[in-house]
């Protein structure tokens, strides 16, 4: 399957990094050959919704899941209104390569509800 | 590294003057920086002799710019502006930059592509170095907007900051209200020390500024501070707690070496050490080292 | 930033308003000088003198006006921003609405319309973008105002709901509502949010006249100097009013600032357990100890205005 990593770096030796709005890039993974794509993140920048101009970025570039560290509520609520599926907790210790190994062995589960607390989003959103 | 953030809802209160006190005393215990992210009226530095100040400007907003060699004064931009910020003045149309959000609505509507959206500098981050630690403080031009944005960056390079001198603590002055820069001021945090004062407008406060904390779930505790100036109100606050079981971490009693030593630019842990508020303030201290040792 | 574009034809515009009232504006960029307190016995001592007066609580983030006087907020008023709903039938997908909008909080789902996910502030770019016609106006409420009506005093208030971020529309719906529903008073005070963000500005728009409180503290002294500052970009004629004057203080540091802003104290209000009693039993000191300091200072202050203002 198409599977959206967020990455620090442009390869799939780069570190995984945790945050999906913020992210550097992303690395769009097809899980059986390990073929992949990089796409910046044009939405790091956003003062505001960077989680679901991200959404819409990834969706627009076929991804099918995303596997991250943290997603915020308002991004969560994008990618599941897109049927995209949301698996949590990505380590930014690990490279993409080998989150995209343990994703394979199972090792990741789906997330029904985000881990990002209010984050970004919510009833009481931050910024200006 | 941890992080506390000192807040109150009501202000002059006393959280600046707390914050100052307990970053002193901490500092004997942990590596800490602080930050000021009361971007609206920066108070923190004021109690230390600040040295070597640099500071650079930030943009958190946009604003709507209009080309005149292009413009033709149709005025469409007018009627769009849902923010009173485009005003028609001699038939042209004219941008009242303060209260400009940026949207871009403006262009949309612009048959000539005379509006473009930049982005303005609205405000800066200091930082500066004090005794044995430094100091990040936001400040937000006069009269401009988008102050949560400016706390962000204040607490993006604060955690900069903290990690390059291997800081374990970072020590926030909020601001008051319960307004976007308080909610950015929380987020990430590891837990809200709430200061108020025994009356009914800083109790009805602190009752808005707890239901927000408890939204983003950060532990909280309150100091009840000049505790003794209205014994009923005392009270109120002192059961509201015990109903929404917070915890009341001090109570400090009105003490007139606290504005003496404000008067003197410092904290009052400095300047009258053996003062009874700086005693409470000890204490208090203590029990914040107990708390961020536990706090995962 | 503010410094560039204020022409005298640009602020007659900003300080327009649609009543004769005369407005005087009570601010202070430090919060808890006491600047609510003085205002709230600024409006009971002009009633005292027989004046109607309107009472505006324009910190919509905090409003303790209502607390101060004892009273319950009355006559609510939802505050609303526009926000979009797509028609499904009409929308032909296009995307236009989710690349224009500037809080990135339309999303659109692949196959289908697109949805409201982020916090929308109101601005309606979408609605005109829409080459299709296929937005409609919803609504979002951001805020309440409130109005306390009673003989010779009344209170209008702004409150924000918490964690919403258009705190301009609701302190611009309260100017709006005292505009409308203001019974002809003789005067208007305005109450202010603590710090010189922009809807401080909001609320001091069309003042005649503005009166900062301040501590004589190195505290109050900084941020004194902003609020003066900001009066000054607006045009708007400032006074100060020292509270808690006899608190330890920077005497000369205030004397220069009242100086490089040509402004005047226009009254020194000590420290008064009175005032602090009264406070707390939600009764202005003017009404409740007439005879003590504090009282006697604030009357002077409302003589002023009353002289100056009220015919």
């Amino acid at each position: 399957m198409k599977l959206c990593i967020t990455s620090t770096g442009k390869d799939m030796d780069s570190r995984v990094d945790e945050h999906f709005g913020r992210a550097s890039c992303f690395m769009i993974v097809d899980t059986a050959t390990m073929d992949f794509e990089v796409v910046s993140n044009t939405a790091q920048a956003a003062e505001q919704g960077a989680g679901i101009s991200a959404a819409q970025i990834i969706l627009d570039k076929g991804a099918e899941a995303l596997l991250t560290g943290i997603v915020g509520p308002k991004a969560f609520s994008a990618l599941r209104a897109a049927n995209v599926k949301v698996y949590e907790g990505a380590s930014g210790a690990d490279s993409v390569r080998g989150t995209v190994e343990k994703f394979n062995r199972g090792e990741y589960s789906e997330a029904s509800v985000p881990s990002g607390g209010p984050g970004r989003g919510g009833r009481f959103r931050g910024g200006r | 590294m941890k992080e506390i953030v000192i807040l109150s809802g009501k202000g002059g209160v006393g959280k600046s003057s707390i914050a100052a006190s307990l970053g002193v005393i901490l500092a004997d215990h942990f590596k800490i920086i602080l930050a000021d992210t009361d971007v609206d009226a920066p108070n923190l530095a004021l109690f230390f002799n600040a040295v070597n100040k640099r500071s650079h400007d930030v943009s958190t907003c946009e604003k709507s710019f209009i080309d005149y060699d292009k413009c033709t004064g149709c005025q469409e931009c007018v009627d769009a502006c849902k923010f009173s910020s485009m005003v028609s003045i001699n038939n042209m149309p004219i941008v009242i930059p303060y209260s400009c959000e940026g949207c871009g609505a403006c262009t949309i509507v612009c048959p000539e592509d005379a509006i473009e959206i930049k982005k303005v500098v609205n405000g800066r981050i200091n930082i500066a170095d004090i005794n044995n630690t430094m100091i990040v403080s936001g400040e937000l031009d006069i009269g401009e907007s988008s102050s949560g944005l400016i706390v962000d960056e204040v607490k993006k390079i604060s955690k900069k900051e903290a990690e390059r001198i291997g800081a374990d603590l970072i020590i926030t002055d909020g601001p008051p209200g319960i307004g976007c820069p308080v909610i950015s001021s929380i987020k990430g945090s590891d837990y809200v020390v709430a200061v108020t004062e025994p009356t009914p407008a800083a109790l009805n406060d602190l009752k808005r500024l707890i239901e927000v904390v408890e939204y983003f779930k950060i532990p909280l505790g309150i100091v009840i501070n000049k505790s003794d100036i209205h014994q009923q109100s005392r009270t109120a606050i002192k059961e509201f707690s015990e109903e929404h079981k917070l915890i009341v971490l001090s109570e400090i009693t009105y003490d007139i070496n606290v504005p003496k030593a404000i008067a003197k630019s410092k904290p009052v842990v400095t300047a009258y050490p053996d003062a009874s508020s700086s005693l409470a303030l000890i204490e208090l201290a203590d029990k914040m080292t107990d708390i961020i040792e536990k706090t995962e | 930033m503010i410094g560039n574009i204020m022409t005298a034809e640009v602020l007659t515009v900003i300080h327009q308003k649609p009543i004769k009232t005369p407005i005087i504006g009570i601010t202070g960029g430090k919060g808890g000088v006491g600047k609510s307190t003085v205002a709230i016995n600024i409006a009971e001592s002009l009633v005292q003198m027989g004046h109607k007066v309107s009472l505006v609580d324009a910190d919509v983030d905090a409003p303790d006006d209502h607390i101060l006087l004892n009273m319950s907020l009355q006559n609510p008023m939802d505050v609303t921003i526009t926000t979009p709903l797509i028609n499904d039938e009409k929308c032909s997908k296009c995307r236009k609405c989710v690349d224009v909008c500037r809080m990135n909080a339309l999303f659109q789902p692949r196959d289908s319309v697109p949805t409201l996910i982020g916090e929308c502030n109101g601005c309606e770019a979408c609605i005109l973008v829409c080459p299709d016609d296929a937005i409609e106006r919803g609504e979002k409420a951001v805020g309440k105002t409130y109005m306390n009506e009673t003989e010779n005093l009344t209170l209008f208030t702004g409150e924000l709901i918490p964690g919403s971020e258009e705190s301009s529309f609701v302190v611009n719906a309260l100017k709006a509502r005292v505009y409308n529903e203001a019974n002809d008073p003789d005067i208007i005070i305005i109450d202010t949010s603590p710090g010189t963000h922009c809807n401080v500005i909001n609320a001091l728009k069309g003042s005649d006249e503005a009166y900062a409180v301040t501590e004589p503290t190195p505290l109050g002294i900084h941020d004194l100097d902003l609020i003066l500052k900001l009066l000054k970009a607006f045009q708007i004629r400032s006074n100060v009013i020292l509270n808690r004057s006899d608190l330890p203080g920077v005497k000369e540091q205030m004397d220069s600032v009242i100086k490089e802003y040509g402004t005047r104290i226009s009254a020194e209000i000590p420290m008064d357990d009175l005032l602090l009693k009264s406070y707390v039993e939600g009764i202005p000191v003017v009404r409740m100890y007439p005879e003590s300091e504090s009282s006697k200072r604030i009357l002077r202050i409302s003589e002023e205005i009353a002289g100056k203002y009220i015919k």
